[in-house]
């Protein structure tokens, strides 16, 4: 048993901060798509489509991992952040500011911007790294945990130092075989980065959030070394084609066994949470089912990275955000003071609004099957609504809350 | 659902209460943790086991100046102990 240290616990509104992005960003995307029509959807390699897949996996899903990461390393796993509220306002800058210029530098062909980006983007994640990583390294206990962060936070560093490498050589200022090597960042990014993270933190907060059971140990430790092996596989062997069957595979596993844990879940607690967790990982598994059949992994990236992975997020978004007003009228009331619960500050039926908007976002699957400006301008507007709504929608436990503090200062 | 209270031994005058928050959902455990907090008059204290270590708690308690210890279970989960302090006004009030 160990004793923990209680004085470096981290203060609420960080991971706040970059959750709050993540709507702007899903907004942003439906913007870029809606001005560039089928174009971002015809090819990988059009600028259009590399600006549009950046805002989805740096800006939507990359500041909600960040959010994550700071929000839950020292819930779930006692490891103390270094750097505090100021380093992490400086981060939330860093990475915002270099995801800007990377999706302007694509979209524009916009040396500066790319050439700037592959430097702060990098910076950023080395500076996550350094307030996550000494304290994951001190932390006890929950080593499957603190070893699934540690591989999704090595493999964000390999993909940003990839795709920085990619950034001068689209810039022409390295030559670089540039598609063999966007499929190892791209795996390492989606599969290294993205699903690790969700399926350590999964391991942990559905049988909490959801009641189902957890994923054996043994399984989950297999699944990471697997993920790691075929990882540096793909690295190594740069072979094409079969990068994608490798890459579905493990996610498959995931998406399935979600699945598998909800259907045979010995209390599931019914609600928007669990059902967008279902609709979120059936869509993942279509994703990955569609990635080594349809040609160009276009469909599969439009529904993995447009919709089933964001629907994941933005379900623990609205458990976690409200959680973190919460917190902070706490702190700010002090005791004595009967506070609404969380569930007032965001209530289910709002959590449910957002998820029966999701259907929209189908149009950008099939805008990418049936490829036409209107339909891809359909899809944009989709983004934009559901986003917009994402974000109206998480904002209102700030508004519960400062409603809920201006009546007790009349009440007073 | 297990939500066991229990009369564990006694700390000053008061007797040591004991929580198992463990199988309850998320967010009730915190909820819960922070209410039994709230209910302590000066010199009190209670036990509470968490499913994860409940970092905001003990955040929001180190922001009252309580002072609370946590300890991690082999099995998973932690055990928080809290306590009012005697001098605690607004709990005196
Ligand atoms: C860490 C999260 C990241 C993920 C998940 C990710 C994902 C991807 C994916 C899926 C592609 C393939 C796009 C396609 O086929 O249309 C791609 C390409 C690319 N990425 Fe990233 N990326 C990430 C970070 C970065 C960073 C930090 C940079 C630059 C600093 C970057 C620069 C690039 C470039 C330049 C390409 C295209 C290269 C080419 O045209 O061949 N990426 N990325």
């Amino acid at each position: 048993m160990t004793k923990l240290r209680l004085d470096r616990a981290p203060a609420a509104p960080l991971p706040l901060r970059f959750l709050l992005t993540v709507p702007l960003w899903g907004v942003l995307a439906g913007v870029l798509l809606i001005v560039d029509g089928d174009v971002a959807l015809r090819t990988r390699w059009s600028p259009a489509t590399l600006a549009l897949v950046h805002a989805f996996t740096l800006g939507v899903l990359g500041n909600a991992m960040f959010g994550s990461i700071l929000q839950f390393l020292p819930a779930a796993a006692g490891v103390t952040l270094r750097g505090g509220e100021r380093s992490g306002r400086w981060l939330h800058g860093l990475f915002n500011v270099g995801v800007l210029l990377l999706v302007a530098g694509m979209h524009q062909r916009w040396p500066f911007g790319l050439m700037t980006a592959a430097m702060v983007l990098p910076a950023a994640f080395v500076m996550l790294a350094l307030m996550v990583v000494p304290g994951l390294l001190a932390a006890a206990g929950q080593r499957l945990l603190r070893a699934g962060f540690g591989v999704a936070l090595a493999s964000a560093l390999v993909t940003a130092a990839l795709g920085a490498v990619l950034a001068l050589g689209l810039a022409g200022r390295l030559a670089v075989p540039l598609m063999v090597w966007t499929d190892v960042h791209a795996s390492w990014g989606v599969l290294g980065w993205i699903v690790v993270l969700l399926a350590t933190v999964a391991r942990v907060v559905m049988p909490m959030f959801q009641g189902t059971g957890s994923v054996p140990e043994a399984a989950q430790a297999t699944w990471l070394a697997g993920v790691v092996a075929m990882l540096v596989a793909v690295a190594g062997l740069r072979a094409g084609s079969a990068v994608a069957g490798v890459v579905a595979a493990p996610v498959l596993i995931f998406a399935g066994a979600g699945l598998w844990l909800q259907w045979r879940a010995p209390r599931l607690r019914r609600g928007p949470l669990v059902d967008s967790w279902r609709a979120g990982l059936i869509a993942l598994a279509c994703a990955a089912l569609a990635l080594p059949i349809a040609p160009g992994g276009m469909l599969a990236a439009s529904v993995g990275l447009g919709l089933a992975l964001p629907l994941l997020v933005t379900a623990m978004m609205l458990e976690i955000v409200p959680f973190i007003g919460w917190i902070a009228l706490h702190r700010h009331c002090g005791r004595g003071i009967q506070l609404p619960g969380v569930q007032r500050l965001l209530p289910e039926a709002d959590k449910r609004r957002v998820l029966l908007a999701q259907p929209l976002l189908l149009s950008l699957p099939a805008a990418m099957a049936w490829p036409s400006a209107s339909l891809a301008r359909v899809a944009g507007v989709a983004l934009v609504l559901v986003w917009s709504l994402t974000g109206w929608t998480l904002l209102g436990a700030g508004r519960r809350a400062r409603h809920f503090l201006r009546s007790l200062e009349k009440s007073r | 659902m297990q939500n066991n209270l229990s009369t564990v031994c006694g700390v000053a005058d008061a007797p040591l209460l004991e929580l198992d928050l463990r199988d309850l959902p998320s967010p009730e455990p915190m909820m819960r943790a922070l209410a039994a907090a709230d209910a302590l008059r000066p010199g009190q204290a209670v036990q509470v086991l968490t499913p994860l270590l409940p970092t905001p708690l003990l955040d929001l308690l180190q922001a009252r100046g309580w002072p609370a210890t946590a300890t991690l279970l082999a099995g998973g989960g932690a055990r928080v102990l809290i306590r009012c302090p005697l001098g605690d006004d607004e709990a005196a009030a």
